[in-house]
């Protein structure tokens, strides 16, 4: 349904749409990072983090540091600092950032919408290091998040939208062009069953399972802990993106009855984790759940 | 447990013990498969567990072990069959299936805690919708599109060809409720432009000449549907089906059989096709039948004359664990064939009847074959012939067109009546 034209999704059904792709897109990329990497460890290699929960940035600057740090790292490197880097004339350097970013744009497909989606950071970088990025940094924290969440969100319509028209339609739905729902009713966009599977997704893109780790084992070696928010937990090896400890519980230090609770824990993770390692395989195999079409008629 | 895995700083006996169960459980999990293959082809398969060859609940063979080539690797073919091969050998296929269906049902469930609808897909994409307030399943309503009008208007423009063409013959239409498009499919009032009776009645029944009689079956009460329905299979059940034979025997002028009995099979659950598509074996229905005294007749399936019939297969109790899983309603009442042709001796009239029907003709065939010398049934889905041709080289008396409406839309059976 919400792959359907704009008119009959409305605003709820474009920006549910929308929503989903944004949380598609992450969660299919970040995986399979994430398989890359321990497969590597596996073997014995030992790859870079390539995500950082990007989702919890308050800039664009700031979400691609944190998304697809090898390719931006690569364009970084390769592309920007041979071309001089920002050591230029202000001129050259906005040049020098609309090549890396047409060409980042390029290097997802030939086809325009990406390249679209590349020139659109281009425009939004410049406009934050040039005009924005001190304005915003006045505004409270929830604000600069809600700003960088509009931003990638429109990236993401760009990048996914290839046809004009029907792009066009999405963007009028999204401004509320064809009423809430659209010419459909509610009950038929489908958005109301998916609600908790939003819900588990936010969750899943910010840092709170290791914000939550590092209370529990600072908890059971009675140590202190910072009350701070944990959109701002500070990741193990986060500056040098080492995925080293990221997937660490440990409490040394724990003892007498905290260290049984730490047990307890530890066993509850391993179970929780066979358990979605279960569900996981199940989609997969379900996936392919196909009946005999004449079962209907 | 969990943090051993990935730790080698911590060791000590649990450590290891807890290392070791975590590996066996993943390692079991993912090479589940292999372990299957293997077993099956040892024949030590534990009884419960299917062969990773046929899936009941899908009616349907599984994956083979797919022919490598380079064109389908290419293609991409050989990747999808891959996938489908790795994915038929994994244990207890159909069960897993449920399974996941269950885990997403209990989502949507909570997910419709505050909007309080009255059904919900049972399942993430399922065309199967649960509902709050009666044990049953509903078929999700097609939509009134300009496309399913014209395929309705195009059935009904070609079977007024052939009345045209065979003046002499009666032709009957009877369009079954099936619960899809009328009032009591909750979902009908949840929707922009759900394709209701009203739809079918214009772009159908509205459609044909005067000379084409037609009835589009509907319900007083969602509790007559029920008697007539089965609840988590499209099919009408022995009343429905009852009734749909005596309103037929009226508009066609012949006698109509009085049930001498009647029998029902609650030993045999019988999963429904809503129930199979939707992955929802919460419910079930059972078989029931009404018992005739029927003439004495002869049955031809595709040219070749019936011994035995499924209602004796089910009535055995050759219904295994398996096979409860399966199409219930085609077994007992005969799945669809291209063309049956029943011939009954003691007939008096010599008139021939010709059915060109689906799945919903199974259960009274051999109550309307019961009055003519010799009844022709074409599944129009299957059948590759010419109607036209068909009718002309057999003699017809009356043609009864007993089709639901989603039948009326398949592109396989307007290109049959259309020849």
């Amino acid at each position: 349904m919400l792959g359907e034209g704009g008119a009959s999704i409305g605003f709820i059904g474009a920006w549910a749409g929308l929503a989903a792709y944004t949380f598609q897109i992450f969660f299919d990329f970040a995986g399979y990072s994430d398989m890359a990497i321990g497969l590597g460890k596996m073997f014995g290699f030992k790859y870079l983090r390539n995500f950082n929960y990007p989702y919890i940035s308050k800039s664009a600057t700031e979400f691609w540091r944190r998304w697809h740090i090898s390719l931006s790292s690569f364009f970084r490197d390769y592309v920007y600092i041979p071309l001089g880097g920002n050591r230029v004339s202000k001129a050259r350097w906005c040049l020098n950032l609309s090549i890396v970013w047409a060409l980042t744009g390029l290097w997802h497909g030939a086809a325009w919408n990406f390249i679209g989606w590349g020139v659109y950071y281009g425009a939004v970088l410049l406009l934050e290091k040039l005009l924005l990025g001190k304005l915003l940094s006045k505004f409270p924290g929830v604000i600069q998040h809600l700003y960088c969440i509009v931003v990638f969100m429109f990236g993401w319509l760009i990048f996914w939208i290839e046809d004009s028209s029907v792009f066009v339609q999405y963007l009028a739905a999204l401004f509320g062009g064809y009423g809430l729902t659209g010419t459909s009713t509610l009950w038929e966009l489908g958005v109301w069953e998916y609600w908790p599977v939003f819900v588990a997704c936010i969750v899943a893109s910010t840092p709170v399972v290791p914000w939550a780790r590092a209370r529990i084992v600072a908890w059971c070696q009675n140590e202190g802990f910072d009350r701070e928010s944990f959109l701002k937990h500070d990741l193990p090896g986060e500056k040098s993106y080492s995925t080293e400890g990221l997937c660490e519980f440990e409490a040394p230090q724990a003892a007498g009855r905290r260290k049984a609770v730490f047990y307890a824990m530890d066993f509850a993770v391993g179970v929780a984790l066979v358990v979605l390692l279960l569900l996981s395989v199940f989609s997969v195999v379900a996936g392919s759940f196909n009946p005999f079409i004449y079962f209907r008629f | 447990m969990g943090s051993v895995i990935f730790s080698t700083k911590r060791g000590g006996k649990v450590g290891v013990a807890s290392k070791i169960v975590f590996c066996a459980v993943a390692l079991l999990v993912v090479f589940a498969g292999v372990g299957y293959k293997v077993a099956d082809m040892l024949n030590v398969l534990p009884a419960f567990l299917d062969n990773g060859k046929r899936s009941y609940l899908e009616g349907k063979n599984l994956q083979p072990l797919p022919d490598v080539s380079l064109s389908a690797f290419l293609e991409g073919d050989l990747q999808d069959e891959v996938e489908d091969y790795a994915s038929g050998l994994f244990p207890a296929r159909d069960g897993v299936l449920v399974a996941n269906a269950s885990v997403q049902r209990a989502v949507i469930e909570v997910a419709n805690v505050p909007f309080g609808f009255e059904v919900w897909p049972t399942g993430f994409s399922s065309p199967t919708l649960a509902s709050a307030s009666r044990d049953a399943l509903f078929a999700m309503p097609d939509e009134a599109t300009d496309a399913y009008a014209e395929r309705l208007e195009k059935a009904a423009s070609s079977i007024n060809d052939l009345a045209e063409e065979y003046e002499t013959c009666s032709f009957t239409c009877y369009i079954p409720d099936r619960g899809i498009g009328s009032f009591v499919n909750p979902a009908i009032a949840l929707m922009s432009n759900a394709a209701d009776t009203s739809f079918i009645e214009e772009h159908f029944a509205g459609q044909l000449n005067e000379s084409v009689s037609c009835i589009v079956e509907s319900h007083e009460s969602v509790d007559e549907y029920f008697d007539s329905y089965y609840s988590t299979d499209h099919h009408w059940t022995i009343n429905g089906a009852y009734e749909g034979y005596v309103a037929l025997s009226r508009e066609l002028g012949v006698a109509t059989l009085e049930p001498s009995d009647s029998v029902s099979y609650p030993q045999y659950p019988f999963y429904g096709s809503s129930a199979r598509t939707g992955l929802f074996l919460d419910l079930t229905d059972c078989i029931s039948d009404y018992e005739f005294d029927l003439p004495e007749m002869k049955v031809w399936r595709n040219g070749g004359e019936i011994v035995r019939n499924g209602k004796l297969d089910y009535v055995s109790g050759e219904v295994d664990e398996k096979k409860v899983w399966s199409n219930g309603y085609g077994y007992y009442f005969g799945s669809d064939f291209d063309r049956i042709v029943y011939t009954n001796g003691s007939d008096q009239t010599g008139k021939n009847l010709l059915v060109i029907g689906d799945s919903f003709t199974q259960p009274i065939e051999p109550l309307l074959a019961s009055a003519y010398a010799k009844t022709h049934v074409l599944d129009p889905r299957y059948f590759k012939g010419s109607i036209r041709d068909y009718i002309g080289e057999n003699d017809i008396d009356d043609v009864v067109v007993l089709v639901c409406a989603t039948t009326l839309k398949n592109g396989d059976a307007l290109d049959t009546l259309a020849r």
